[in-house]
Formats: C-alpha cells, sequence, structure tokens
C-alpha cells in the first residue's frame, strides 16, 4: 500500500467520508462542524470543491452523497442529476446540501453525446459550482451518528443515541420534502451505523448494543420491518457494509454483510434467503416458507485478526471485491477471499494516521479510473492509498 | 445542594499520598515538611511548571521544582523530545481532579490510587502507540456519579498526554453494581466526543478539573 496523498483536511477529527457514485467527488465530516468536498483528482492534487460550514452547532459525524437518479444500474440520461450530500451532526439535525444547475450547461445543445457527459462531468466538479444548504431535516433526540441513502436516492435512514432509526422519503429529483415514513426502535442502546444494500431496499443498522439488525418492507402494508438480527460481536459494532452484487465473488443467491466491532474482529454474515416476491420461492427451505417476512442470517467467517484495537470502519470494494477495515491502532488491513470463504490478508499498513486513530475507511475510484482507498483520522487528515 | 450520595466517605491525609521515589526527598529536605504539606494541598501546583520543562534539570534554583516533585506534569503535544510517561506521572495528573460532590481530590477519596494504574509503552519505539490502563474505585458501589468521574478523568488525560497514548479507563472490580456499562461508556470514544460538547457537562467537568491547575 502505497500513500498517494495526505490532505490535511480538519484541525479537528475527521470521522466520516463518502464519495459519489458517479463523479469524482469525495465529502468529509469533522468535529470542527464542517464537511469538505474534494475532487478526488491526483492531477490537479485533490481541490477544494467545497467547505460546508454555518450550518452545525456541532460535530458532523457522518456525510453521504445521494445516488444518482434511478440508481447506479438504470441511471436517468434525460433528467440532469446534480449531486447533493446529506450531513449528519451531533446537534440531532440533518442537513441537505446541492448544487444549482450550472448555466453553462444550458447552452451545450447540438453538442455530442458523448461530449456533453464530459463536459457535464467537469462542470459538475468544479468549484465553481457553489454548495448551499437545501434543508435541514429535524426530528431525532439525541446526537445522529449515521445516514444513509437508499440506492435510488428517494429514502434516506438516520440514526441516533436516541436508539432509534428513522426512514425520510424525499422526491430525488428536487429534494425538496422529507417525510419520515418510519421510526425503527429495535435495538435497545445507542445506533452507530446505517448502511443500504446497493441494489435493493434492505437497510443494516449497527449497535452499541453488540449487535446488527435488518430491516425491509413489508410488501402487504407497506411498513418497515426488522427481518433479522446478527448476534456474535462481543462488542460494540461500529460499522457494515454491504457487497455489491456485482463485485466479483458475489453470488445471485446469496446476500452479505461485514461487520466491524469494537470487540477487534471483522465478520462475514450472509443470507440465502430470497427477497420477497421473487419466484423461486419452491426453491426455499420449508422453514422459510412459513415465515416469509424473516431473513434467515448466519455467521459465514471471522476475518483473519489484524488490530489490536476496536474496528470503527469496514468497507467492501464492489470493483474488486476486497474488504478494508481500520480503527483505533491506525492499521488499514485489506483482505481478499481466496477460494470458498476463505479470506486471506491482502495488506496491511500500520500508522496510517502516524499514532492517530483511524475512524473511517472507503474504497473510492479516482478521476482517472484507479480504485483507491481513502482514510479519515483524529489527526484531520484524509489519506488516499493505493495498492 | 441534593443530598451528598456518599456522605461520610473515608479520607485520606495528603501526606499519605504517593509522590515520585523517595530520592527526591534527600534534595528536598531543607524545604520546611509543613510548607509542603500545606502548599501540596492546594494542589494547584502541578501544572503551574510544565512550561517551563527545560529548567527542571536545575533542580537547585527552584524549590517549587521539588516540591511538586517531577519535571513535567503535562507534556505538550507535539514536542520532539518527549519523556517516558510512568504510572506516578498518570496519577500526579489525575490525583488532584476535584471530587463532583465532596470538596476533596479524587487521590484523598481513594478513588484513583497509583497501584490500579498502569503504563504500557511499546519499548521499540517512543514514537509508537502506548496503553494508559486506570481502575477507579467508586466510594460506594451503587455511585452514580462514577461515569462523571471517569469521564473527568479521560478529559484530563486527553488534553495532557500525547496523542499515542489509548487511554482505558475502567471501574476497578467488583466496586460498583453496573461496572460492565460504565466501562462500556467511558471507553466508546463517540459517546465521550458527544459528551464533551455538552456544555452544561463540561462546565461540571472543568468544575472538577479547576483544582488541577
Amino acid at each position: 500500500m502505497k500513500l498517494i496523498k495526505s490532505i490535511k483536511s480538519h484541525n479537528e477529527k475527521a470521522w466520516c467520508l463518502s464519495q459519489h457514485q458517479t463523479l469524482p467527488l469525495l465529502a468529509t465530516a469533522s468535529t470542527d462542524k464542517t464537511s469538505i468536498i474534494y475532487k478526488l483528482s491526483a492531477a490537479s492534487d485533490f481541490p477544494v470543491i467545497a467547505k460546508l460550514e454555518d450550518s452545525h452547532k456541532r460535530s458532523v459525524r457522518a456525510v453521504q452523497f445521494k445516488p444518482p437518479l434511478g440508481g447506479e444500474s438504470e441511471p436517468v440520461s434525460d433528467i440532469l442529476d446534480l449531486p447533493a450530500l446529506a450531513c449528519g451532526s451531533f446537534d440531532s439535525t440533518i442537513s441537505i446540501w446541492g448544487i444549482e444547475e450550472p448555466d453553462e450547461l444550458r447552452e451545450l445543445d447540438g453538442e455530442d453525446e458523448q461530449d456533453i457527459q464530459k463536459i457535464h462531468k467537469t462542470l459538475l466538479t468544479s468549484p465553481k459550482s457553489e454548495w448551499s444548504l437545501m434543508a435541514l431535516i429535524e426530528g431525532h433526540e439525541s446526537e445522529i451518528k449515521s445516514v444513509a441513502w437508499n440506492y435510488q436516492g428517494n429514502l434516506l435512514a438516520s440514526c441516533s443515541r436516541d436508539k432509534t432509526i428513522w426512514i425520510w422519503e424525499t422526491d430525488p429529483e428536487t429534494l425538496e420534502e422529507f417525510d419520515c415514513i418510519a421510526v425503527l426502535n429495535d435495538h435497545s442502546q445507542d445506533i452507530k451505523h446505517v448502511t443500504w444494500h446497493p441494489t435493493q431496499n434492505l437497510l443494516a443498522s449497527s449497535s452499541y448494543d453488540d449487535t446488527v439488525r435488518l430491516y425491509k418492507q413489508d410488501e402487504d402494508d407497506d411498513e418497515w420491518a426488522c427481518v433479522g438480527i446478527l448476534n456474535g460481536h462481543d462488542g460494540t459494532v461500529w460499522c457494515s457494509s454491504f457487497e455489491h452484487s456485482s463485485s466479483p465473488g458475489s453470488s445471485e443467491e446469496k446476500v452479505r454483510l461485514v461487520s466491524a466491532s469494537d470487540d477487534k474482529t471483522v465478520r462475514i454474515w450472509s443470507s440465502t434467503s430470497k427477497e420477497e416476491g421473487t419466484t423461486n420461492s419452491e426453491k426455499l427451505p420449508s422453514s422459510l416458507k412459513s415465515q416469509p417476512k424473516e431473513m434467515v442470517w448466519e455467521e459465514e467467517t471471522v476475518l483473519p485478526i489484524a488490530h489490536d484495537y476496536p474496528v470503527y470502519s469496514v468497507s467492501w470494494s464492489k470493483t474488486s471485491g476486497r474488504i478494508a477495515s481500520v480503527g483505533s491502532d491506525g492499521n488499514i488491513v485489506v483482505y481478499k477471499e481466496d477460494g470458498m470463504k476463505d479470506w486471506i490478508i491482502e495488506d496491511k499498513m500500520s500508522y496510517a494516521h502516524g499514532v492517530f486513530e483511524v475512524n473511517c475507511v472507503i474504497w473510492c475510484l479516482l478521476e482517472d479510473g484507479e480504485e483507491a482507498l481513502a482514510t479519515a483520522g483524529d489527526d484531520g487528515s484524509v489519506n488516499l492509498w493505493r495498492l | 445542594m441534593s443530598d451528598p450520595i456518599n456522605a461520610n466517605p473515608v479520607v485520606l491525609d495528603v501526606s499519605q499520598l504517593p509522590t515520585r521515589s523517595k530520592k527526591d526527598q534527600t534534595e528536598a529536605d531543607f524545604v520546611d515538611q509543613n510548607l509542603v504539606r500545606n502548599v501540596l494541598s492546594l494542589s494547584f501546583l502541578e501544572r503551574k511548571h510544565y512550561e517551563e520543562e527545560e529548567s527542571a534539570g536545575d533542580s537547585g534554583s527552584d524549590s517549587d521544582m521539588q516540591i511538586s516533585g517531577d519535571e513535567s506534569v503535562c507534556v505538550d503535544y507535539f514536542e520532539e523530545e518527549e519523556e517516558e510517561i510512568d504510572a506516578q506521572e498518570i496519577f500526579d495528573l489525575i490525583s488532584s481532579i476535584s471530587d463532583p460532590e465532596h470538596p476533596l481530590t479524587l487521590a484523598q477519596l481513594a478513588v484513583v490510587n497509583l497501584n490500579d494504574i498502569e503504563v504500557k509503552n511499546d519499548t521499540r519505539s517512543k514514537n509508537s502507540i502506548a496503553e494508559v490502563l486506570i481502575k477507579i474505585t467508586p466510594t460506594i458501589t451503587h455511585c452514580s456519579l462514577a461515569t462523571l468521574i471517569g469521564l473527568g478523568i479521560r478529559v484530563r488525560l486527553e488534553r495532557c498526554l500525547p496523542p499515542r497514548y489509548r487511554i482505558n479507563i475502567r471501574i476497578k472490580e467488583n466496586t460498583h453494581q453496573s461496572e460492565n456499562q460504565i466501562n462500556k461508556q467511558l471507553n466508546d470514544k463517540e459517546r465521550v466526543a458527544a459528551a464533551c460538547e455538552n456544555d452544561q457537562l463540561l462546565g461540571v467537568i472543568s468544575q472538577m478539573l479547576s483544582t488541577c491547575k
């Protein structure tokens, strides 16, 4: 692993990172109450695109870019898709940020389709585009720990120390209104993290109560309900990440999730149960037919132990199928699947942020298409790594 | 103020508290012992000299130095020539924190004890991650202030220790009925970070730490 660039982003802890799914944009979250958006371009030395400030009274704990309209597999091309970002804060509010349509875009008629795409990308990642606050969402009683958009961008989930998850519905094109359609209070403690499956409406939450829970919407009555509990960690679960269905190693039959915990372990869980409404129900074991709403999950494996202290973040690469984890010990560990259910450590970097703790790791794609890792640490830095 | 949770705690005399090893004693002998006791009980001494660390070697020139008995109490974050930190030094940093309900320090109440502090330094390098383990003994097993005391200790150490230290604060085994719950809360970095943004809580902690300066 080699350091591509260390960006001194914040003077206080950097908690979280998010990359836009189709644009080379990276967002940060920090104790200094701000979020910064960078362009993931090595050629132009990772310039700052925007600094989002003056909207939160306490730490910004979590950030996530809204996915492209229609989802990444079937992007909508006839509407201009402007990037947007959700920030969750310890002040118990969520801010939604976006940009106005750049004037130049209106003058593009008649150009070749491919050229237009390129120009779009350049304009939407330009520091000239002004990021502004579009909405401030209130509802949680205490600190928000994580925010996550579903794959179509019409649902936003948030979780908090108040032990609840709120699901907000919005129009992904305008992002004008956010209506709370569900409050999930299955966890018995502080909820640390939420994440959606990359291609279906399946939500996973990680908690201080040492469990991960999974939720789906009932097809008949539209109610959101807990459909699975992952028991096994012996400490707070800090983060989880779904395997992407297009990632090497994934199988159509199986949904997999990786989780990272205070117990220093990283675990993979899998469920072979089908989504409701699929025609393959005759293939399911009889035990599942009687309870169609429940998913059966089992612990598939514990990844090789490589952390000496709590593991705070884990990310499953859509591109390469590898998993990366980081934590309090400052290590970045990269695991790869070696045959069936067998995982090995492919790479490890110690002191990735000097002696500081590392709070977040994500896989990202740089502007030139290269896969890289981005990490955020207590030193306020964002580091980018080439494997 | 409402009724104290523990109205009659056992109190140690300041002179009973552990200080830097006896070897300093001979040099310090010429200072009147009563004076030492009185000055120590004011307990504002400890941090006063940390900026004068360079002159610490010159012990004869400053008798206050000998009274406080150690060279550096608060180590600057980015100081390169960092002294090895030991249990006594950690004790000195936290012993003078005030109890939230008694006008006494945590050392006087034997909430913090030198024997319950362990420092694990990596011998390979002074720049590697090290660990401080502190076990606190609440004065009574149902003390509802134990979490607050632990938080005060954590804030004090996070402010004073270099970032390479991982701070582990635990309730001494079998001294509190909610031991596991408190341990988990005190060592959750996110909960601690959020607590430190709560002005009311931070106010109480500042009060507790005001006797450290």
